[in-house]
Formats: structure tokens, sequence, C-alpha cells
């Protein structure tokens, strides 16, 4: 009977029943009970009813029911009679009456889309249940699903004993797509997964009956009661997470910075990103990236960023599986990703996954949207200077989906309000996006992702840069079983610039520089049971670069064609990984990639003289060789160790060892990276850059998992970091080795931050300290920086406090503050003046010895949406704020120049001012 | 770098924020520094050595030379000879000839009054060749290149400086001067003169080449210093006179560290600037920097002349032109227009038919008429 009294709820709550009040009041009831038992009061009331009444049996038999009653509406005296029990009722539209326990609530309206998009519980053969749809737009929110019991895998009688592995996909019920880093946890146990890229889990845990509790950053924690009696599938949709509607909060799952696995790790949503007030109202993945700790950039109009001390060359930045070399448009003010093509962005720290490699310092995983595969929208954005627009939908319903989005700017006009001296000057960039996803069938999906984005400006009909990034990745996913699958991912990468000048016609040039990189990797994931996660794969990447091609432009000029030899290289890794969980609170990952790097011909490579300092005089003869044949080989193994100590319900320890290898360098003369910087593979000469971190954490959280707090501190070594002799070339250099010198890396620090996820305020603050300094490691270098001892990287910047905080005040309205403070990057300041060789000369103190001023920025944003009616065509939000509200200058750099004869020193500001701006978003 | 200064104004600019670049001395840097300056060869050849100390001096320091006097400086060789170069005056300590061995090292001692000590590596002797020629050729301007080679291989290493003189006429060629005691019009004589002027410039540049990556040591063409189209430098006569120097690869690391660092004073895309590693060390304060490097080098100089001439299509314009216009005044006013606005001076007399005793003259403004305001000096050089 029992079953059948759930079996009825599961019917309600797919068919979302509603109560038909009107025809209810109809009926009304006269009788006097004194004493009447439950079940004799219901015949009575199913008689007045015409329609049957459904009670569980036997559970209300010791209700009596003593009262009078004169035409009172059948429902008002059911409800009067129900007041005292744990029990309530509804009606459907037939008119039955059903009874139940208190604890389901109930819908009372009908959606107004009810019919359009409702589906009954379907059994398909594989086991899998897809839930039925849940309006949001219910007054009495409810999430049926979650109280609903699902039944994994065919009915035996048999008992219910040993494993069995639950596979499916978290998804965001607004548009179908996958929902990235979302915990999948069983309630009252350790065990639990953590959704990949695309969403998907596996999780295997002892068949029975059990509650899951699925919750993502963003979306409103659920639970899943399923009876699981043998391999199934289960898709679990989310809502998007409204704070200010008082919804049941599960909190037990929250804790997933305290749970998951790896450590130095940050995870942002594209709604993270674009609640932080950014410069001219564009989010921005890579700024938002700059209030995280241990995170650091040398300036503002910088391109790169620095992580726990590494150079912005050691930072993997992956879009889609795709190498994206230069993230940034008009050198670091905007970044090269169009904020509505992205679901979400991870940067890896400190224990840096073994499928990662070839940098050192981090990789930074962007996963772009798959597009809503349920109904066609569109969104679009204008601001002061760029605009932007996104479409997306179903080119197949539920099967393909696109998503394809573009930015450009049109900051010309502005340009030309300039004095008469800049008005020639022109600044223009774009980006596009594009992914289609297919989904053959549960087992097999396919997405393309194509990118491209492109970077000019001219200054006045004098040099003119342009730059371009054009990447394409194909992924295909395989299921095997519920517990193995395979990513496939094979793509082109390419990176660009070019130069041109044309002030004088006799020395118009242009100078060209390009990567191509084509990669191909297989990716397993194979869960044998809960305690055992593996990871494993190959990978290769063939390089091919174009270090520099320079070529006369105009028929009038006179530049002699030059062209550095193309370089090739490939680069091969194998990895295996397994994450194992020992017991409820110590789980250990332990993984292991072996990289074969060979730099390959058709080169010529100079020989020098043994032990001695490589330069033209120390150059004695070339080898040349040919094409394809390997010049020069590398390889080792990378180390990948983390562990989990879960302490206590709310805190946990974590511990990291990683040692990681990179072979391609990015040669900057310049503090911040350069229009005319160079990448360059690892050479004869060259070596690998390698680095090994260790890294301590402890994660606490308070308050029922709303306030998360964090405290990791690491060291970095770092070996054979590319630095320059004096005077080094690096444009053009056709013997770039006599110009490199290696230098040795230590890096330290220590990163806090409390962090309040949810609510109607929610942010985080941090604090971080740390310090890199460099050391010349090379006894062929000649010249020692420093008398070769420690001294601080240009991007050592010891003290760093950023907090944001978002405050809702409704549902339309919303306001951002950002603070950020940062101690000053070390700078070389001349110290002296003297007159040598007939000429006022300046003295530099020792290399990075001095500070400029502090950095200090805040920024307001006021949000606005337009209302809230889901069924509006089109929906809108308004962003206004003020960028650096306090109007501070901060010093980007201090140089000095002689001006008749006199030194002169100036502080520069890329920002000198408040910014105000205002953007304005479209959806529909 | 320029254009990036440019690029990042722009964008400021677009910004619209007026002002990103203030004047600024960051506090760190008006601490006092006054390190020790060691300037000038040891000369190889026999000739003259001249060494001149001074000390650095603040960014806000307006004088503009410390001179380090009555200091003690001795050259001493490996084998421990001495040789002293007396302290002349101004920071300068020189001997005529120093008998210098090819084959011995050699370094240098100081000793201030204030009791510091330094001395340098021993360093080796060099001789420099002979400057084959000078030679220039005209393409969008003037670009003046050295020849040289070493039959023995030795030198590797070159520093040049050289000293540019030119001579130049202002706008009116004038010998008329005005007396303001008699306040009259008087004809300067030839000892006078101001219509001919002669201006000697320093080279601001450090000029190096290296053919440590050819087979022969041998330098052809290589540029020395240009002049743009239609210079003034250009107008009548040129001279520029090359100093060459052979380094040794240390020093010729050295100058280069230093014309780096002049080159690029910083900027947002600025490289970093490099150390310069002196081959002298403070004994008394190992801590302390010194700066300048001790070479022992022979001079090698040599002479060409441009004459106007000579280069073709060359307009030498100047900027002072436009203000050259000049006013006639006739006789019995000149007194008092001079003495009114004492920018202006006599140019020429307007000739008239028939002559009179007084004809009425034309002023101008002195910059037009004298060639010494725009600071050359009216002395023909003895080379001239």
């Amino acid at each position: 009977m029992h079953r059948i009294t759930v079996y009825i709820f599961l019917l309600m709550v797919a068919f979302g029943f509603s109560m038909p009040l009107q025809a209810q009041d109809k009926k009304t009831i006269t009788a006097e009970f004194n004493n009447t038992p439950f079940d004799s009061v219901i015949k009575k009331a199913s008689a007045i009813n015409q329609s049957p009444i459904f009670y569980p049996p036997g559970k209300l038999d010791s209700v009596k029911v003593t009262m009078q009653v004169k035409d009172l509406p059948l429902s008002q005296f059911l409800e009067q009679i129900l007041q005292p029990t744990a029990y309530h009722f509804f009606t459907d539209k037939s008119g039955s009456i059903f009874i139940v326990e208190k604890k389901y609530s109930i819908q009372t309206n009908l959606p107004s889309d009810f019919f359009e998009t409702s589906q009954p519980v379907k059994e398909t053969e594989d086991n899998t249940n897809t839930e039925t749809k849940n309006n949001s737009t219910n007054k009495q929110p409810i999430d049926a699903a979650a109280n609903k019991l699902y039944e994994i895998g065919a009915a035996t009688n048999e008992p219910l004993s040993g494993t069995a592995t639950l596979v499916g996909y978290v998804r965001d019920i607004r548009n179908g797509e996958g929902l990235a880093g979302a915990a999948v946890y069983m309630e009252g146990s350790s065990s639990g997964v953590i959704t990949d890229a695309a969403g998907y889990y596996s999780l295997t845990i002892p068949k029975g009956r059990h509650v899951l509790q699925i919750s993502s950053t963003g979306m409103k924690a659920t639970r899943r009661e399923i009876i699981l009696r043998s391999n199934g599938s289960l898709t679990i949709e989310l809502k998007e997470d409204i704070p200010t509607l008082k919804t049941v909060t599960v909190v037990a799952e929250r804790n997933s910075n305290v749970r998951r696995m790896q450590m130095g790790i940050e995870r942002i949503s594209i709604k993270t990103i674009k609640q932080v007030p950014v410069l001219l109202g564009e989010p921005d993945v890579l700024r938002v990236l700059l209030t995280l700790p241990g995170v650091t950039s040398v300036g503002e109009a910088s391109t790169g960023f620095n992580v726990r001390g590494g150079s912005s060359d050691q930072n993997l930045i992956l879009f889609d599986e795709a190498t994206v070399y230069n993230p940034s448009h008009v050198f670091g003010f905007f970044s090269a990703f169009n904020p509505d093509a992205i679901k979400n962005a991870e940067l890896y720290k400190s224990s840096i996954p073994e499928r990662f490699g070839g940098r050192l310092s981090s990789v930074l995983d962007i996963t772009t949207r798959e597009g809503n595969s349920k109904k066609w929208s569109g969104t679009g954005g204008i601001g002061l200077l760029t605009s932007k627009f996104t479409i997306e939908g179903p080119l197949v319903k539920e099967k393909t989906t696109l998503l394809a989005s573009g930015r450009t700017t049109y900051s010309n006009w502005l340009l030309k309000q300039l004095p008469s001296e800049y008005n020639n000057s022109q600044a223009s960039f774009y980006d596009l996006n594009l992914r289609i996803n297919h989904t053959f069938n549960s087992k097999n999906t396919l997405s393309v992702t194509a990118y491209t984005s492109k970077d000019g400006f001219r200054l006045n009909n004098d040099t003119t840069y342009t730059y371009s990034n054009r990447n394409l990745v194909m992924k295909w996913k395989h299921v095997f079983n519920n517990k193995l699958y395979m990513n496939l991912t094979g793509g082109m990468d390419h990176y660009d610039y070019n130069v041109t000048g044309d002030k004088n016609s006799v020395r118009s040039y242009e100078l060209a520089f390009g990567i191509n990189q084509y990669h191909g990797r297989a990716d397993f994931n194979y869960a044998p049971n809960n305690d055992h996660l593996f990871n494993f794969g190959v990978s290769s990447i063939n390089y091919k670069m174009q270090p520099g091609t320079l070529t006369p432009k105009g028929d009038q000029s006179l530049v002699i064609p030059d062209k550095l030899n193309p370089e090739q290289a490939r680069e091969t890794a194998i990895y295996f990984g397994d994450k194992i969980n020992i017991n409820t609170r110590l789980s250990v990952q332990a993984g292991i990639r072996y990289t074969l790097y060979q730099y390959l011909g058709a080169q010529t490579v100079y020989n020098y003289i043994d032990g001695l300092p490589r330069d033209e005089s120390t150059r004695t003869d070339s080898t040349v060789y040919g094409a394809g044949k390997t010049i020069k080989t590398y390889h080792g193994p990378e180390i990948r160790l983390s562990l989990r100590y879960i302490v206590s319900d709310n805190g946990s320890f974590k511990w990291s060892y990683n040692t990681l290898r990179q072979y391609i360098h990015l040669l900057s003369n310049t503090t911040a990276i350069s229009p005319t910087d160079v990448w360059k593979l690892s050479d004869p000469y060259l070596k690998p850059q390698s680095g090994d971190q260790f890294s301590m954490g402890y994660y606490q959280n308070f308050s029922s998992n709303t306030i998360e707090t964090s405290v990791e501190v690491y060291y970095k070594r770092i070996k054979n970091f590319a630095d320059y002799k004096s005077g080094a070339s690096i444009v053009m250099n056709h013997s770039i080795e006599t110009s490199l010198i290696n230098t040795k890396g230590k890096a330290w620090g220590a990163e806090f931050m409390i962090r309040k996820p949810t609510g109607k305020l929610n942010g985080w603050i941090s604090y971080t300290y740390s310090r890199i300094q460099l050391k010349m490691d090379d006894s062929l270098a000649g010249q020692q920086i420093n008398k070769g001892e420690y001294y601080p990287a240009n991007f050592d910047k010891p003290h760093a406090v950023n907090a944001i905080a978002n405050y809702k005040f409704s549902h339309r309205y919303s306001v951002s503050l950002n603070a950020q403070y940062s101690t000053g990057r070390p700078i070389t300041l001349p110290i002296a003046v003297f007159n040598l060789g007939g000429s006022q000369r300046v003295y530099y103190s020792e290399r990075n010895q001095f500070r400029i001023p502090d950095y200090f920025r805040m920024d307001f944003a006021l949000n606005i949406v337009g209302n809230h009616k889901v069924k509006k065509a089109t929906q809108y939000s308004w962003s206004l704020g003020l960028y650096n509200m306090t109007g501070r200058k901060n010093v980007y750099s201090i140089y000095f120049v002689e001006e008749n004869g006199v030194i002169n020193g100036y502080k520069l500001s890329v920002i000198g001012t408040i910014i105000p701006y205002v953007t304005f978003n479209i959806k529909f | 770098m320029r254009f990036k200064n440019k690029y990042i104004f722009i964008f400021c600019s677009q910004l619209l924020i007026m002002a990103c670049k203030e004047a600024y001395l960051p506090p760190e840097i008006s601490q006092t520094n006054n390190y020790l300056v060691v300037d000038g060869i040891l000369n190889s050849s026999g000739d003259s050595s001249i060494i001149k100390l001074t000390r650095t001096r603040n960014f806000s320091d307006t004088i503009s030379s410390i001179n380090e006097d009555q200091a003690i400086v001795t050259v001493e060789s490996e084998a421990g000879n001495k040789f002293f170069l007396p302290f002349r005056s101004n920071g300068l300590y020189s001997v005529a000839s120093l008998p210098l061995i090819s084959t011995q090292k050699y370094r240098l001692l100081i000793k201030t009054v204030s009791g510091e000590t330094y001395e340098s590596e021993y360093v080796e002797v060099k001789q420099t060749p002979e400057i084959d020629s000078l030679s220039w050729k005209q393409d969008a301007g003037v670009a003046i290149t050295v020849n040289t080679h070493d039959p023995t291989g030795n030198t590797r290493y070159y520093r040049w400086e050289y000293i540019e003189t030119y001579e130049y006429t202002p706008h009116y060629s004038s010998d008329l001067g005005y007396d303001y005691i008699l306040n009259e019009v008087y004809r300067r004589d030839s000892n006078n003169s101001i219509d001919r002027c002669w201006t000697t410039q320093l080279s601001p540049d450090i000029v190096l080449a290296t053919t440590s990556n050819l087979s022969e040591d041998l330098i052809a063409n290589y540029p020395l210093t240009f002049i743009p189209d239609n210079s003034e430098k250009l107008g009548v006569r040129y001279s520029i006179l090359a100093k060459q120097y052979a380094l040794t690869k240390e020093a010729f690391e050295y100058w280069q560290q230093l014309r780096k660092n002049s080159k690029e004073l910083g900027s947002i895309f600025g490289t970093q600037p490099q150390q310069l590693n002196s081959n002298i060390k403070c004994t008394s304060d190992p801590s302390k920097p010194v700066i300048g490097f001790v070479s022992i080098t022979s001079l090698k100089e040599k002479r060409i002349f441009i004459k106007t001439n000579e280069v073709v299509n060359w307009h030498p314009t100047s900027s002072l032109d436009q203000f050259c216009d000049a006013i006639i005044l006739s006789p019995d006013s000149i007194r008092f227009f001079l003495n009114r606005d004492r920018e202006y001076v006599p140019a020429y007399y307007i000739s008239v038919l028939p002559p009179v005793a007084n004809p009425p003259i034309a002023v101008a403004k002195k910059i037009c008429v004298d060639c010494t305001i725009s600071g050359g000096i009216p002395k023909k050089p003895s080379y001239w």
C-alpha cells in the first residue's frame, strides 16, 4: 500500500496537479461528528465530493473527529480536520482529493506553459530518467523533482547489494547547458564527485536508497532521492539561484571548497564575472582573475598576468582546449574573450591536474557555452567603445546547438576627437566565437569551437601593429560505459603579429612573426568504483614557428629582406593519475606526466667553443639539420601529488606537490608583454624551464557553510628561466642564444581568503603575501645581474588585498564594489647624474632595488535589470559604474627624459581619473 | 621605443584622461649619492694621458660638475712600477707621457683627499690602429662613415667620439654695429665681425663597433653620424673630427651598457636598465659603486670637411628666417628705435639714388644679424 501511495504521489508531481478551488467551494458538507473514526469521516466526505478521496490507509486511524458543521465548503472542512495532523490535501482537475504528508508541499497553480513543456516520467531502455521540467514562476516554489523518488535500474526481488554506477549530466534548466564543476554528493557519506567541463558525472555508490545532493555555484542546490538498483543514468537540471527568494537551503553540500580534492584552484562562473565592476563596463574574465589571491599583473595596460610569482608566459590559457597566445585586446585593456560566450573559467594555481602541462605557473581553463538547446535566443550589449552580440539555439532540437558571438570596437570616433597630432590614429579589434555541439546519442557528443580575434592599431600614419589569434578545436566525447569515457580532441592554434612602418618610403618595412600549433589528445576517465578515479591519456603538440620575417614595403623601400629560420618542435606527453579515497576523511590524488620534447629540423645550428660565453667571437661553425631530423631531445617526468584530509564536517587540510616543465618561452626585454615580444622554442642552447611547487592549505567553513575561509601557503622553485644579457636584441636576432642567460628563481607566499558566496550581500576579501626573487645562474653569462645575488623580479608585489562586495537590493537593483591594493612593483631607478665621454649620463641602481608607489583602485557598479516577467520577449539590463572612483593616479611607470640638458623624472598613469561608464545589454 | 609611449598616450586620451604624465622625482633618489666618476684614458702611444675625476650629482643639483681635486692618482704595473698623474685643475690629472710596455698590465690607483682609496683591475695595453678614412654619402641627408682596419687582428673592439664643427652665417651678413654710448652706427673691423661663426659640438652618442664576428679585423663604412636633409650644418662648410679608440672586450661591454642606458632613460615598454660593471673598485668601502672604466689605449684622429657645394639640392632652412623681416628706418629715428628696443640691431644701409650722406638703414632682430647669438664663435678655428 505504501508503494501505491508513493506511486500516486509521483503521478501527481509529474502532472503538476493544482487545486480548482472554485469547484470545490460549491460542495459543502453539513454533518455532526462525535469521536468519529477518520475512515468514516472520509467516506462521508467522498460521498459529497462525488469523486474518490485518496489517503494513506492506516496512517490516520488514530484521528478521531468531533465537530459540527453546516454548509461548510468541503475544502474548509478537510482543512480543519487535517489541521492537527501531519497531513494535508489537494485536489486534481477531476475533483479527486489526495491526502498526503505535509512535508510534500503542493503546487497550487498550473504553470502557464505547463502543457508545452511538461513531460511525464519516461523510463527508457537504458534506465534513463529524464526529469520533468519545473517552472520557476510558481508562487510557492517547489522543487518537485527533488521530492520524487527515482528508481534507477530494473526492479528485482533480490536484495540490493554491491555497488552500481550512476552517470549523467548536471544541466542548467534554462538552456540545457551542462554545468561544470557541480558537486554531486551522497548524503551522509563522503562519496561525491565534481562534474567535468561538459557537466558530466559518474558516481559509484552502494546499491539501495540514497539521497543525492547537487550544487553548483550560482545555482540553486537541489537533492534527488534515488533507489539505485543497477548501473544507470540520471540527468539533473538546476535552476538559477535567486538569493532573495526564501528557499529551503540544503547546506550540507555547499562546502565544495572543503571537500574538493584539489587546492589552489579558482573557479569563476560567468555570473561572478559579470558582477564585478570593470573598465568601461565590459565584463572581463582576466580582470576578475586579478581580484583573486595570488594573481597580479604588472600594471593596467599589460597583457599578461602573474600567478604566484610566475612570469606572464608561464600561464597556459586554454579556450576549449585551444591555446591562446595573446589573451587580450589593445594590450590589456580588454581581455580577448567575449563574456557572453564563456561558461566558466578555472585557474589552477597549485595542484595542476596531470592532464595539463607545458607551462610552469598556472592553467587557465576557459570553457565556452554550448548554446541553448531548447530555444533560439540572443544577447547584445552596447557600451561606449565596444558592442557585442550573441545568438544561440538548437539547430536540431535537443540534439545540435549553435552559439555564435562577436564583439567589435568603434573607438576610432574617439580618436578623431583628439588633437590633430593624433587624428590619423586608429585602433580596432574584433573577436568571433562559434561553437557547435552535436549529441549523437547519450554516448557520443561532438563539439567544434572556432575562435578568432584580431587587433590592429595605427599611430599617426607611422607604425601599424596587428596581431591575431585563430583557433579551431574539435572534441569528441565517447562514453564507453558507466565507468569509462573518453575525450578525443584535435585542433590547430595560430598566433601572429605584424608591425608595419611606413613613415619613410625608403625605410618602409613589414615585420612578421607567427606560431602555428597542431595538437591532438586523448583523455580517458575511468571510475571503477568510488575509491578510484583514473585519468590517463596522451597528447602531442607540433609547433611550427616563424620567428621573424623582415620585408621591404613598397617599391621604394630599401629595407633588406631578412628571414629567421623557421623552427619546428614536437612535444609529446603521456599521463596517468588516480584519485584515491583512502577513507572517508583522507583522499590522495597522485599523477605522473612524462613529456618528450624534440627540437626538429630543418635548421642551422651554430656551434660555440665549449665552456666560454656564447657570442660571435666564440662561434666556431654551424651544423645543418635536414627536415624532420631531431636536433635536440629533452624529456622528463612531472609529478602531481595532492592530498586532502577532512578534519571535520566544515574543515579540511590539503597538501600538494607539483613539478612542471615548459618548452616554449616568451622572450621579452620589457616589464609587460609588448607587441614585439617573440616566443621561442627550446633548442640545443635554451633549456626547458622547470619548476616545482609545494603548497599547503587549510579550509574552514562557518555558519552552515555560508562563509568560506581558506589559508594557503606555497614555496616554488624555478630553473632555467630565460633572461638577457646587456644590450640583447630580441627582434630579428639570428643567434639569440648569444643574448640569453639562465636564471633561477624562488617564490613563496601565503594567501588568505574569506568568501561569502551567497546571500543578499556576497563577495570576498583576500590578502596575499607573495615574493618572487631571481638569481643569475649561468657560468657562461659574463655580466652578472646584481653581482649574482637574488633580486626581486619585475612582478614581485609582496602585499595585495582584494575585496569584492555585491549587494542585491532587489531582483532588479544590485550594486558592486571592488577594491584592490597592492605594493608597487619593483623598478630600477637612476640614482645619480654624472658626466662621462662628453655627455651627461645617469647612474642606475642595482636591478629592481626600488618600487613604484603602491597601487590602489576602487570601482563601483550599479546593475539594473529590466522587469522580471519571464514571458517578456526581451529582457534588458543596464550597467552603470565608476571605474577608479577615487580618481587615484596609479603609477604605471616612472621614467626619465633628458630635456634641455636637464634630466627630468615623470610618472605615468595609464588611468588617471574616474572613468564613468554605461553599458546596455539586451537578451531575447 | 618612443612610438609606444605615444600609443599609451593615445589610449590615455581615449579614456578621457588628460594628465597621464606628471613630473615626479621618487623620494628615494634625492638621497645623496656622490660616487666617484673616472673619465679619460691612459695613453699607450706616448701622448699625454688625461684623467678627470668627478663626483656624481643628485638630480636636483644645478651645478654641472663636482670635481674631485687634490687626489693622488697613480698608475702601477704588475711588476710594481709606479707613475704619478699630478693634479692640474678642475678635477684634471695628467702627465705628458706614460712609458707603458705593451706586454705588461697596469692598474690605476686613486686616493682622495677624504682618504677613500680606489683601484682598478689590471688592464691590458691596447694600440689603436689609424683611421683609414672618413667618408660620406648623400642620401636623404648625409651619412658619415668611418673605415679602419687592423692587419694584426688584435683590435676587434672600437669606440669613436666625434666633434662636429660647422660654419654658418646669420640671415643678414652685416659689418654694421651700433655704439650705444656715442649713439651711432659704425662699421666693424675684421676682428669684430659677426657675420661668420663656427659652432663646435661634442658627440652625444657613444659609437661602438666590433669585428669579433668577422674573419678580418676590418670596419668598412661604419655609420658615425647622420646629418639630416637641409640641415644648417652644411649651410657653408662642415667638418668632423673622429677620434678612434681600441677597447678591450670588457671595456666595450661597459660602453655598450652605458650607451643603452643613455639612449633609453626608461619608458612604458622600456627595456631594463643595465648595471654598469666598472673595473674600478672602492677598496676603502667595497659597497660603494664607482663609475667609469679604465682603458689603456691610444687615440687616433681624422678630420674631413664637406662644403655646401659638394652636396646637391641642399637648402638650409632656419626656423629663425620667419622672424628676420627687416625694418627700414630713417637715419634720424635710428637712435630712438634702437635704444627703445635693444633686440634690434642695424643690418644694412639702403642704397638710394642719388647717394645721400645719411641713407636710411634696415634694422633686424639681433639673432638675424649676429651669429654669436645662436652660440657660435666668430673666430675661425686653426684647422679651417
